[in-house]
């Protein structure tokens, strides 16, 4: 899936938030967005996402402008997202939370194939025996794992994750990575926000950095990281582990 | 469906069967026990609450939706139901279906007009709607009688018999009960629950959330229109007062202590008060009390009402972790 943004800017109440923005994401690459606090990069998830309609600009998905569409509209598209802080359903199971948004985006097919999708996703995530549980049961890590899991439901072309690695252990951490890998393989476009510096260097083919709305850089993490712009405006000058 | 999905689907079923079966028995009980029946009015009124109280589940409890224009609703369907008999002299039977879409197309309305509005923004407006309607009744009392009442036609002719009434009440119950049921057991249900729980993230998910939150609303609001234009061609009377905010309260009450989430419940809720409240007449406005207390009990010990747990756990329903999740969570 290729996606194109031109000139996306976005403004809350005199706040800037995105400015001028533009890039193109295609095929199934891998891309990690970074940038300090409030610099703009879950408003720009939101904006493609459909949350937010961009104040100026336009987004395109396959050439198709989709930035004033209500959010599932652009699900039904092909993009797939999660949040920062999780939002499973959590007074529905686990298997519910899974039905939801294959019935919403693939409205044709029968609910027992979905619920063998469904089953072969839990296994894949090792969430199987949790079927039958409560959202609101479940610990923060399997509520992360239950957001990527439905987002395998609907067979997106385009995944948006949003701080996947925060708050979460070594061992679930090397989950989501299996996750990321293997789904990347399958031919998925990717665009990670993540703090987590080590994670996003390691995973990413490209970078974006974003400050105060701003994209300041946009390449390889390799050479992203060396830029002297992306150090101050990011980290700062002096940060050594960065560096 | 899952395995454990069929088994509660067939085992409510079960359940609603055999109470349907008892409730065919009850004026025969009622005539072979030499009861009054009144007793039989006092049960029609009570599966009229049973329906507003499972149609407001249906709204707040599974879509999530915390509205306060219900008996609006049931008192547009009564008197527009009314309102045509009377200027147009059409048949009952007709003007109940009239009524049925006027009440459905006012929820469409205010469906529409309420996409944005959550929480106590909801509440405010739909009081706002409810008294703006009731003062308008009120006002042109030249067309509705006003505090004088509208005198409507009688579903059943010149008959004094209330078993004709309870059957058709029963019917209309149990009919809109399995109705609902079909929807929340269908997909439409699973979104709506979605949207209860978050409606962006709902939305982010595929769910088209402005489509499903007005199909509830027109939903539940032709259910209450039914229930209103029963009411009035059984009454044969309607006065603005079958729509002040204590009515809605009540009926909210009944959901709450039966089970806000489970339509069944609500409508079992509704039931057991009406009934209780009537045999406890000779206590007086004690009675009331009682009721309160039994309310603010419900709320602060039993989140999903006093029905409700008895259908997961009794019967052994739902899913696993339902009871710890009931066990653990704080009253809202």
């Amino acid at each position: 899936m290729n996606l194109e943004i031109h000139d996306v800017s976005k403004n809350f109440g005199g706040i800037q938030a995105l400015s001028g923005v533009s890039l193109s994401v295609e095929g199934d690459e891998l891309i990690g967005l970074i940038g300090p606090n409030g610099s703009g990069k879950t408003t720009l998830v939101n904006t493609i996402g459909g949350i937010y309609a961009p104040d100026r600009g336009e987004i395109f998905l396959d050439d198709r402008p989709v930035g004033r569409l209500k959010p599932n509209q652009v699900a039904k598209l092909g993009v797939g997202r999660t949040f920062q802080v999780t939002r499973a359903f959590r007074r529905m199971t686990v298997m519910e939370n899974m039905l939801v948004p294959a019935f919403a985006v693939t409205p044709d097919k029968r609910r027992r194939e979905l619920e063998a999708r469904a089953q072969e996703v839990l296994e894949f995530l090792t969430m199987d025996h949790l079927r039958n549980d409560y959202g609101r049961s479940l610990s923060g890590g399997q509520q992360k794992l239950l957001e990527l899991g439905q987002l395998l439901m609907t067979d997106p072309g385009l995944i948006l994750l949003d701080e996947p690695f925060a708050g979460v252990h070594p061992k679930l951490m090397e989950t989501i990575f299996e996750y990321i890998t293997t789904v990347h393989a399958e031919g998925k476009a990717f665009i990670i926000i993540s703090h987590d510096m080590s994670s996003i260097f390691t995973l990413s083919q490209r970078l974006l950095v974003l400050h105060n709305g701003e994209l300041i850089a946009d390449g390889p993490p390799d050479e992203v990281k060396q830029e002297p712009q992306v150090i101050e405006a990011y980290l700062g000058e002096e940060d050594e582990e960065y560096v | 469906m899952s395995s454990m999905g069929r088994i509660r689907f067939r085992i409510e079923w079960a359940v609603a069967a055999v109470a349907v079966v008892l409730a065919l028995l009850v004026p025969y009980v009622i005539q072979s026990r030499g009861l009054p029946t009144y007793w039989l009015h006092v049960i029609i009124i009570a599966y009229f609450y049973a329906l507003l109280s499972s149609s407001w589940a249906l709204l707040a409890g599974v879509a999530g939706q915390f509205s306060f224009a219900h008996m609006g609703f049931m008192a547009i369907g009564g008197y527009a139901s009314g309102l045509v008999g009377k200027y147009l002299g059409l048949p009952p039977l007709v003007t109940i279906v009239l009524g049925v879409l006027a009440a459905g197309l006012a929820g469409w309305a205010i469906g529409a007009l309420v996409l944005r509005f959550k929480a106590a923004y909801l509440a405010l407006f739909t009081i706002a709607f409810s008294e703006i309607l009731r003062t308008l009744i009120r006002g042109e009392a030249d067309i509705t009688r006003g505090d004088q009442g509208l005198h409507v036609a009688p579903l059943f002719g010149e008959t004094i018999s209330r078993v004709p009434y309870y059957y058709a009440m029963l019917a209309i119950l149990v009919v809109c009960l399995a109705l609902m049921y079909v929807l929340i057991s269908s997909r439409v249900g699973l979104f709506l629950r979605a949207i209860r729980e978050d409606e962006e993230a709902a939305a982010a998910r595929g769910v088209d959330v402005v489509r499903y939150k007005i199909l509830a609303f027109v939903v539940t609001s032709l259910i209450a229109g039914l229930a209103g234009t029963f009411f009035a061609h059984y009454i044969t009377i309607l006065t603005p007062n079958i729509m002040v905010i204590p009515q809605m309260g009540l009926v909210i009450a009944m959901a709450i202590i039966g089970g806000v989430e489970s339509l069944m419940a609500a409508a079992i809720g509704a039931i057991i008060i009406q009934v209780g409240l009537e045999v406890l007449r000779e206590f007086g406005a004690w009675r009331l009390v009682i009721f309160g207390a039994l309310l603010v009990l419900t709320l602060r010990f039993a989140r999903n009402g006093l029905i409700a747990p008895i259908f997961n756990r009794v019967l052994g329903l739902g899913p696993k972790a339902e009871a710890r999740v009931a066990e653990e969570a704080p009253a809202q």
